[in-house]
């Protein structure tokens, strides 16, 4: 295709691409490259700061940022706010314009026990739907974890099991949350699953529980709903003091999928512990399919290589097989891919517990960096498009002075990288060198797989800070640049760790866990939800 | 709802399916720490704890 005789004055005679049209152009060649789509369309991305207006003193600090999007796209964000001197913590959200110009609206969500404002964070943010779906834990004295309902409006429609239950492991010891702990749910609202950990006695250990719920009303599928058919499960190490936690999870509208962290001591110590089943956790242990892995190489043995924080995120696909279907994202650490990211696809439906392939391993370029990074860390689940073709997932690097993250586009099946981008956030008034991290706990794709979403609650100089960075940026990676973002700076472009296809993985049997029905609920906390002035700067 | 794993219905129903779900039953764990590890801190049962291997300690989950 031409267009025109020439589109340059003097010299040779120039072509249009997405990203340049150097030289001079009539309309109409203007016109006809535009409809071919050969012309460059200006970025539609932004990145924005948001300070919720809750605690906004010196030292006051946002933290556990979260974001998902509604059936029509509609961008929500929350974090935790803290009042540091008075060491209280209470929840954040918000909605954002479609353009990205402002808020919405923005909410403080509080609870009360007794009318007394409970010191509360809020972990997980998942909207399905039209609905935003909330957990979290309370930090004062015994701690204990909650979980509820908000309708686009922030109306509770339920909290807990029975309006305003506090979740504990077990009856009278601590039990805690954090954004991997969390309430997930599949898509079409019908199942979630809570997972929160506790201390457990009989192993001297916090142990994680993932416990199925009705996500109509809140109630547990067991006993309220299901007696005897769902149970809630508890992963735990061997020997038990190690504690058992999850460091990764998801579902979709069939299945549910965790990764943990684990320690057993048949098996070279530290290893990945990781399990699938339905949605409901039927038959609880015994219906779910856990087992173990090393990223030492295929053919290795368990040798105390392991991921420091695996992820696992879902297809996308429903029935079967698709909907069974998982990435597992591994931060490794030990062994000959020390410091590697690498995502492999799960296929349990067919390969069981062993069917695992398609893995990709990126070693961190050093030069990518004013620091010297070495590791590459996990601090969200990878997320798919709408065919599962393309999967994105962001990474956070070791540099500390400052650390940077890299978001990845992944061509699956291929086993090939598409792009891969590294992004720098600092205070401008601090500089970059300062120790300086941003932590992207959440990602989303919108429903026509234009634009990702992230949000990272910031620190800047090793300080936390009160303000969110939240992105929106397009799936061809454009974008390149430094935006100045109220008083932060943003650097945003190509960077180039190193890819690499091969399966890694030895994976076993001899996973620990067992169905679990000691748990405990109770109370009567309540709800406030009011709406703080907050301030939000988009470059 | 059916289960992947188990018949929930017929004169089957409670028996485990035929299919590739590996043994996942637990073994039988076991309490106390591996020789060298050291021992829990003193509020283990109000803090949580996550052992380190690298830095050879115990690191708080909530700071």
């Amino acid at each position: 295709m031409t267009y025109g005789e020439n589109g340059s004055v003097i010299g040779p005679q120039n072509l249009p691409t997405s990203s340049a049209a150097p030289g001079v152009w009539s309309l109409g060649e203007i016109a006809e490259s535009v409809r071919d789509g050969a012309w460059p369309a200006p970025f539609a991305g932004w990145f924005a700061t948001w300070n919720p207006g809750i605690y906004t003193d010196s030292g006051d600090r946002s933290n556990n940022a979260q974001l998902g999007l509604d059936s029509s796209d509609n961008l929500y964000i929350s974090c935790t706010t803290n009042d540091s001197s008075a060491s209280m913590y209470t929840g954040a959200i918000a909605k954002v314009l479609s353009n990205g110009t402002g808020l919405v609206n923005n909410n403080r969500f509080d609870i009360e026990s007794g009318g007394t404002q409970e010191s509360i964070r809020l972990l997980g943010l998942e909207v399905a739907g039209t609905n935003l779906y909330i957990s979290g834990d309370q930090l004062d004295g015994t701690g204990y974890a909650w979980r509820a309902k908000l309708n686009s409006s922030y109306a509770v429609q339920w909290f807990g099991d029975s309006g305003g239950d506090e979740q504990y492991v077990q009856s009278g010891q601590s039990t805690y949350a954090n954004t991997n702990m969390k309430l997930y749910v599949s898509p079409d609202e019908v199942s979630g699953v809570h997972v929160y950990y506790g201390y457990y006695p009989s192993y001297s250990s916090y142990n994680v529980i993932m416990q199925p719920i009705d996500l109509s009303t809140g109630y547990k599928w067991y006993p309220d709903t299901y007696a005897g058919n769902c149970y809630p499960v508890m992963i735990y190490s061997n020997p038990t003091s190690f504690g058992g936690y999850v460091n990764g999870a998801g579902m979709n509208n069939g299945r549910f999928a965790y990764m943990s962290r684990a320690f057993h001591n048949s098996y070279g110590g530290y290893n990945v512990q990781f399990g699938e089943a339905d949605d409901m956790i039927w038959s609880g242990w015994s219906g779910m399919q856990s087992a173990r892995m090393t990223p030492t190489g295929s053919g290795g043995s368990f040798a105390g290589v392991y991921a420091n924080s695996p992820k696992i995120g879902p297809y996308r696909a429903t029935g079967t097989p698709g909907e069974y279907y998982w990435n597992g994202l591994l931060d490794i650490a030990g062994g000959t891919y020390n410091g590697n990211l690498y995502i492999s696809k799960w296929d349990p439906y067919t390969g069981g517990y062993s069917g695992w392939s398609l893995g990709y391993r990126y070693a961190i370029n050093a030069a990518d960096s004013p620091a010297t990074p070495t590791m590459f860390n996990c601090d969200s689940a990878p997320i798919n498009d709408s065919t599962d073709t393309h999967a994105y997932f962001i990474s956070r690097d070791n540099g500390s002075t400052p650390t940077q993250n890299y978001l990845f586009k992944h061509d699956i099946a291929n086993q090939t990288c598409i792009w891969q981008r590294k992004i720098l956030i600092y205070k401008t008034a601090h500089g970059s060198s300062g120790t300086n991290n941003a932590y992207f706990r959440k990602i989303a794709i919108d429903s026509s797989d234009e634009f990702i979403y992230g949000i990272a609650a910031i620190n800047t100089n090793g300080t936390d800070q009160q303000e969110c960075v939240v992105f929106k940026l397009p799936v061809d990676g454009e974008g390149s640049g430094t935006y100045t973002v109220g008083d932060y700076t943003i650097v945003y472009g190509a960077s180039t760790a190193t890819g690499t296809a091969g399966d890694i993985l030895t994976l076993g049997t001899g996973a620990t866990g067992g169905t679990y029905t000691s748990f405990s609920n109770s109370g009567t906390l309540t709800q406030t939800v009011t709406q703080p002035t907050a301030t939000w700067t988009k470059d | 709802m059916a289960s992947d794993y188990y018949y929930t219905t017929g004169d089957k129903a409670g028996q485990l399916k035929p299919g590739a779900r590996p043994e996942t039953d637990s073994d039988d764990v076991t309490t106390g720490l591996p020789e060298g590890i050291p021992p829990q801190p003193d509020d283990h049962e109000s803090t949580p704890y996550q052992y380190d291997s690298v830095a050879g300690a115990w690191v708080k989950l909530i700071s």
